[in-house]
């Protein structure tokens, strides 16, 4: 199965080409906020670096989110434009699910952390098995300490691959100590080899998708939709 | 044999979802357009995250609608030209990123178009013989700027606002009076039924040493004002009087000034664009004004005045002739300015 994979959900911007069993090219940049501007050139080069030919494709995975609100729509209307202009499916990819890719391998609990401004996290929480990342708890912003909280009812190790602020990083390994699993945090970001990989699994599951049934993954209404619900309930 | 260039127009830059098909710059193949209003209605103005939103849910089948009413595929189109601002950041960057990866994925060029230049544009959609050099009055919901135009690509910023756009100011009053949004339409509907010299607002900069600039702040305030003194007074507003005084007050400082640059300039033509040129009031009187001075003026259809992926395919297309393209790295540029 030969997919393109795009990722532009969080400060990451990357994008990769490859099926099960190799990863021809990915490029991946953790710059923040040109996202727009890098994404294209990079995708081109890939291609030509690779010389790899679109009839090769079968599709492209992307990242629906959680993320940046901005990040999310320009890797998914690339996607889309993509797989419109070539006529190739989609397949989405839950940027949490992407990064839990990290831990699947192992026997132990990972929990997914990015930055969801306003003092909260996107997480969820998942532990791996023999190189599948089973959801144990589903996608949700939350505040890090509530987050903190809960995780105490687990035992075991818990990975937390992911961009979150580095004083939430900070504030997880010191509140958790011997839980906290040391990992490099360049093994930590998003990447698209990652989303490749789910993507591939996701494919194969729940099979592809068209350009025009794809839905972002905000997880969050838009400000002032969330202000007028709460002045509506208050009246 | 006569060629024929089609041009695939995406337009993102605010509220509306637009897409179109237009030969040669001149020939509207198809012109689809999702307005958001309804979305925005309850919130009295754009939303920006609500507006960035929906134009990703739609844009892939809007474009989609655009090449079947058109009848021809995707495949035989000749350049995408996108809208890349002036605009909302959120909104533009859809509508660019579509762009991008379909003009990479047909192998055809990107053509990065001004929207205020695109809006000058409708008026080559009209069927009338445009002739350079002109002046030409973009106003809108975004814009209110007096543009001399030489030839394609040669245009110079004779004025614009200094504060409000003149549609921006047609949304707060309609909003402080509940008529909803936009406000334009609404306010136009009420002036027709009003008397414009029972009140009298303020009109700004009136000929103040031949400068073109505007300015409707003080319209606004003074608009604003008199609502929440009427509103303590507790007597009913008469909203009929109160939109056609305040419409009269715009619209004279629109035709005035747009007169001024027209005979200043020696200009034989005077083109109006963008959404407030739907406006019935300041078409009627800018040719009054303007035809009496054998000025001729050409204003879209409604339809082509207010944000399309027409106007913006048929810049594309001149600016494709002359040798324009975007190149992968195009972003969005929301306070983009004229002739940039
Ligand atoms: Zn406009």
């Amino acid at each position: 199965m030969f997919l393109l994979a795009i990722d532009t959900t969080t400060p990451v911007c990357s994008v990769a080409l490859g099926d099960e069993d190799k990863l021809w090219g990915e490029y991946t940049l953790n710059l923040k906020n040109t996202h727009s501007q890098k994404l294209m050139p990079l995708l081109v080069s890939l291609f030509q670096e690779t010389r790899i030919d679109k009839d090769m494709l079968q599709g492209i995975a992307v990242t629906t989110g959680p993320g940046s609100f901005t990040g999310i729509r320009i890797g998914m209307a690339t996607a889309m434009g993509l797989a419109q202009g070539w006529g190739k499916p989609l397949v989405s990819v839950m940027t949490l699910d992407a990064l839990a890719e990290v831990g699947a391998y192992y026997p132990i609990l990972i929990c997914p952390l990015l930055d969801a401004r306003k003092g909260q996290v996107y997480t969820a929480l998942y532990r791996g098995e023999k190189g599948r990342a089973r959801m144990l708890e589903p996608a949700s912003a939350c505040f890090a300490d509530d987050l903190l909280v809960h995780l105490e009812s687990y035992k075991e190790k818990i990975l937390f691959p992911g961009d979150p602020l580095e004083r939430t990083r900070e504030k997880f390994k010191a509140s958790l100590g011997e839980k906290y699993l040391e990992f490099p945090l360049l093994l930590l970001s998003n990447r698209a080899s990652l989303v490749l990989k789910k993507g591939i699994q996701n494919w194969k599951e729940l099979g592809p998708e068209s350009p025009y049934a794809l839905r972002p993954y905000y997880l969050r209404l838009p400000e002032a939709e969330r202000r007028f619900k709460e002045q509506k309930k208050g009246e | 044999m006569l060629s024929k260039t089609v041009i695939l127009g995406l337009e993102t830059s605010c509220d509306d979802t637009a897409a179109a098909v237009v030969a040669n710059g001149r020939n509207i193949l198809s012109n689809v357009v999702s307005s958001q209003d309804s979305l925005h209605h309850r919130f009295g103005g754009v939303v920006p995250e609500v507006a960035s939103r929906r134009h990703l849910e739609i844009i892939n089948p809007l474009i989609d609608e655009a090449m079947s009413k058109a009848g021809i595929s995707l495949q035989e189109i000749d350049g995408i030209a996108v809208s890349y601002g002036p605009g909302l950041v959120g909104s533009l960057l859809v509508g660019v990123s579509i762009a991008k990866a379909l003009s990479y994925a047909l192998d055809i060029p990107l053509i990065p178009v001004n929207h205020l230049e695109g809006h000058i544009y409708a008026n080559f959609l009209t069927g009338s013989i445009i002739t350079f050099p002109l002046v030409c009055l973009v106003v809108s919901g975004g814009h209110t700027s007096l543009l001399y135009v030489e030839g394609h690509g040669k245009i110079e910023v004779l004025g614009k606002t200094r504060d409000d756009a003149a549609g921006e100011v047609f949304d707060k009053i309609a909003r402080a009076l509940d008529l909803g949004f936009p406000g334009g339409p609404v306010i136009e509907r009420h002036a027709q039924q009003g008397d414009s010299s029972v009140l009298s607002f303020p009109r700004a900069l009136m000929g103040e040493d031949g400068k073109m600039d505007f300015s409707f702040s003080g319209v606004k305030t003074a608009v604003l004002n008199y609502i929440r003194m009427e509103q303590e007074k507790g007597s009913r507003t008469d909203i009929y009087a109160l939109s056609a005084a305040f419409q009269d007050a715009v619209v004279e400082v629109l035709v005035d000034k747009s007169f001024m640059a027209a005979r200043q300039k020696e200009a034989k033509q005077f083109l109006l664009a963008g959404g407030v040129a739907a406006n019935g009031e300041l078409r009627r009187r800018l040719r009054v004004k303007l035809e009496a001075e054998g000025i001729e003026v050409v204003a879209p259809p409604v339809e082509l005045c207010t944000d399309n992926g027409a106007m913006v395919a048929a810049a594309g297309y001149y600016y494709l002739r002359r040798g324009i393209r975007a190149n992968w790295d195009l972003n969005a540029v929301p306070s983009l300015e004229v002739g940039q």
